[in-house]
């Protein structure tokens, strides 16, 4: 049994009934046109709760531990992985305010996780640097970087509306657009420092590792449904071995990436997993569909660049190796 | 540490050319300089406007890049597999074309499969014989030349319920076809859907693979030379499509198209061997497309760590370094294979009739007795095909056409799948902080896997390998015509 599993069961019906409600939530934006009405999926993502689900109930949040934050944010990212990655930015952000016991957390405020592996803070505690990608920052009112890629350079609340803050929509985004990019500009803007990073981003690789799940999950599921209707070569292609194949190690991977155990590197390495096998998974679903599967309108060749987001984000799988030795030495 | 970002002579890329028997004399010079002028339009014209034409199409899927398939035919790109007697230059083809189809995919994947889909529906007209190369194809040549807005071709064989089934000799037997040709006075009345039609949209003339008697394709699939603009035929949905969207895909709606007997393509029950010789003669290019597009994400990769402070320092990694090794390894075993299977296509396969004194012969008489009554009339479908698949069973054979295809399959499958590996090693090893070149990296990554689903998946393609070269076994499509 994982660690998340066992949190999970720790708090017991509650976040059971929550993993069926956000099962039930994702279910409906199955399908939907990507950022198409997203702040209504977003006043629905909050009127369950789930994008403060770790803050305490004088917070209006759920109370959750964080170890059970991945069986939602999986829940989630099988309806959608931009909406998933928003919520689990968003709890993060939170998560490293109160527990620092900064303001700006209350109410409808949305506080946003800007992971930065590149910027800096100097000793006055300005920020400086670039983040190319930095998802649903601009919906954020408030937003939290974590320096560094491990975050070795801390976790800091930037000042709201700091006139040395830039930010530009990113043009072409690969994948997890319920998530809208923007490219951040730094230049010395005003922060005020949480505590260390490594929980944030710990917290932030299981979440990426749970959005891969979810993405992979739905690719799996949308692949199996089309390859028991599909005929082809003389029958359903459920019965030829070479889409049989696709579909067995689909299931493989899934199975060999069911969650991550405590830590920073454990989070790290379930990330590095379970991306590549979403990565994987939705090449091959996007197969099984043959030129059906091409076409926008089916809505499988978005999950195969959502999965490709989440393999880059923020920083590429083979720096994250490099890091993943350094903390077991 | 100091690369180097041009990617060297032809013959550094493929040292088998040196001493290639199709290159005998100044072949190879002459190829060279073809291949060169190719690469200069395709880095000075097409790359500066790929990811801006890849923009444009997803807003509006319906449009179509004349200005640079107009600027292509000027160099040759419409002519690539036009013989010398409709005044194109490619007796042998295959080889040629493939060379020069990865230059384009390496600057635009949908730009080589928009003029890789025009000489697919050339293809069954040249390899039906001497019956179809005047006409139509002696105009696409002239069109080309001209410079004006060219005539543009497309080849439609899937339907929606047989995509997989009409590429594959066997499972055709099964398909579920929809679409049919009826026999009537003076030519066929064709009906039925096509779909996911590479320029289907802005073809000029569609080569339709048909079958007479849907429940019986194998004895009865044929094909059509149809002119989109005659009544009946429809373009009726243009897909959004995930990449390589400067090529638009269509669905083609036939009611009753009418096609005379003059543009109908080779004999009847022709239709499974044309079929396979075609194949033979295009997933070579396909390979080239995969290896194109898999070349240009390496090649913008290269360039960017050689330029970009951030690149510069990502370059002292050696898992940088061994990552380059790999995408240069990938994209030079690639090469080999389709190299392979259009010299095996050109040499021994179906472009070796094109070689032959009789067909060279037959090439060669005057185009007014080609066009004079009498020699239309021998020069008709029917019997000029007849000539060919003569030849091709002389000559070619069952064992030699089987070969052919495995091989050309074999660099079909491998270029696909190294576009996918080197273009998502390439955006692994860019990262996030890479600025424009992300975009580029990303339509290349997005281009590269239609390479493993058309010409049939990948995993078909690999059957067709394990049939071919492993277990040897002959298609036995050769002599099925009436």
């Amino acid at each position: 049994m994982t660690d998340q599993i066992e949190a999970v069961a720790a708090v017991g019906d509650e976040v059971d009934e929550l993993i069926a409600v956000t099962r039930r939530f994702a279910a409906t934006m199955s399908g939907a046109p990507r950022c198409a009405g997203a702040e209504d999926w977003w006043d629905g993502l909050c009127e369950i709760g789930l994008e403060r689900c770790l803050l305490p109930d004088e917070l209006g949040g759920i109370g959750l531990p964080p170890a059970t934050l991945p069986a939602l944010i999986e829940e989630l990212a099988a309806g959608d992985g931009g909406a998933a990655l928003a919520a689990l930015l968003s709890n993060v952000a939170l998560w490293g305010l109160a527990g620092a016991g900064a303001t700006g957390t209350q109410g409808d405020a949305h506080c946003v996780l800007v992971p930065a592996p590149e910027v800096s803070v100097d000793a006055s505690g300005l920020v400086h640097g670039a983040v190319p990608t930095a998802y649903d920052a601009t919906r954020g009112s408030r937003l939290v970087v974590c320096a560094g890629i491990a975050g070795e350079g801390g976790l800091w609340t930037l000042e709201p509306g700091s006139p040395r803050l830039r930010a530009e929509p990113v043009r072409d985004q690969l994948g997890l657009d319920g998530a809208p990019a923007a490219a951040l500009a730094l230049d010395g803007v005003a922060a005020q420092r949480l505590g260390d990073g490594t929980e944030a981003t710990t917290l932030l690789h299981a979440g990426v590792a749970a959005i891969a799940r979810g993405i992979a999950r739905r690719a799996e599921r949308m692949a199996l449904a089309y390859a028991e209707r599909r005929y082809q070569g003389g029958g359903l292609i459920i019965g030829h071995g070479a889409v049989r194949d696709m579909l067995a190690r689909m299931a493989e991977r899934r199975l060999a990436c069911a969650g991550a155990g405590p830590g920073l590197a454990a989070a790290i390495a379930a990330r590095i997993a379970a991306t590549d096998a979403a990565v994987a998974t939705t090449t091959d679903a996007v197969q099984v569909f043959g030129g059906m599967g091409y076409m926008v309108e089916t809505g499988v060749e978005r999950l195969m660049r959502d999965a490709k987001a989440c393999q880059l984000y923020p920083t590429p799988n083979w720096l994250l190796r490099d890091r993943l030795l350094e903390l077991g030495r | 540490m100091a690369i180097m970002i041009e990617p060297g002579s032809l013959e550094a890329r493929a040292p088998r050319l040196h001493g290639h028997p199709l290159l005998r004399g100044r072949g190879l010079a002459a190829l060279r300089r073809d291949v060169a002028v190719v690469r200069r339009f395709a880095v000075e014209e097409i790359r500066p406007q790929a990811l801006a034409l890849d923009r444009r199409m997803a807003a509006d899927p319906g449009a179509f890049p004349w200005d640079l398939v107009t600027a292509g035919g000027r160099i040759g790109l419409l002519g690539l597999c036009l013989p010398r007697v409709s005044g194109g230059e490619a007796d042998r083809f295959c080889l040629r074309t493939s060379l020069a189809i990865e230059e384009v995919a390496a600057a635009c994947g949908g730009m080589a499969t928009v003029f890789g889909a025009h000489a697919l529906g050339i293809t069954p007209l040249l390899i039906s014989g001497a019956g179809h190369w005047d006409g139509v194809m002696r105009d696409l040549a002239l069109s080309a030349a001209t410079g004006e807005r060219p005539l543009v071709m497309a080849c439609a064989i899937t339907e929606p319920a047989a995509g997989t089934d009409v590429e594959h000799h066997e499972h055709v037997r099964t398909a579920k076809l929809v679409s049919r040709a009826e026999r009537v006075h003076g030519g066929y009345r064709l009906s039925g859907v096509k779909h996911f039609i590479s320029n289907g949209s802005a073809a000029d003339w569609v080569t339709v693979i048909l079958a007479e008697d849907p429940k019986r394709p194998y004895e009865t699939m044929r094909a059509f030379l149809v002119d989109a603009h005659s009544p009946g035929f429809a373009v009726t949905k243009i897909e959004h499509k995930m990449g390589q969207r400067a090529s638009p895909a269509a669905e083609l709606t036939f009611t009753d198209v009418f096609v005379p007997d003059e543009r109908v393509i080779g004999r009847p029950g022709d239709g499974i061997a044309a079929t396979a010789a075609v194949l033979a003669g295009s997933r070579p290019v396909v390979g080239a497309i995969g290896t194109g597009i898999a070349r240009g994400a390496y090649e913008r990769l290269l360039q960017w760590l050689q330029t970009d402070p951030a690149g510069g320092r990502l370059l002292a990694h050696q898992q940088v370094q061994l990552a380059l090794a790999r995408m240069e390894e990938l994209v030079h075993g690639a090469r080999q294979a389709y190299l392979d299977a259009a010299t095996e296509f050109d040499m021994v396969s179906m472009g070796r009739i094109f070689g032959l004194p009789a067909v060279q012969a037959l090439a060669r008489l005057p185009r007014r007795v080609r066009a004079n009554r009498l020699g239309r009339r021998q020069m008709r479908a029917d019997s000029s095909a007849r000539l060919l698949m003569a030849l091709v069973d002389r000559y070619v054979g069952d064992e030699e056409l089987t070969r052919s295809l495995g091989l050309s399959s074999l660099a079909k499958a491998q270029g696909a799948d190294v576009a996918m590996e080197v273009t998502g090693l390439a955006l692994e090893i860019a990262g996030d902080g890479c600025g424009d070149l992300r975009p580029e990296l990303q339509k290349c990554w997005r281009d590269a896997k239609l390479c493993q689903i058309y010409e049939g998946t990948n995993q078909l393609n690999r059957l067709e390998v394990c049939g071919a070269l492993v277990a040897r076994e002959p298609l036995g499509v050769l002599g099925a015509a009436a």
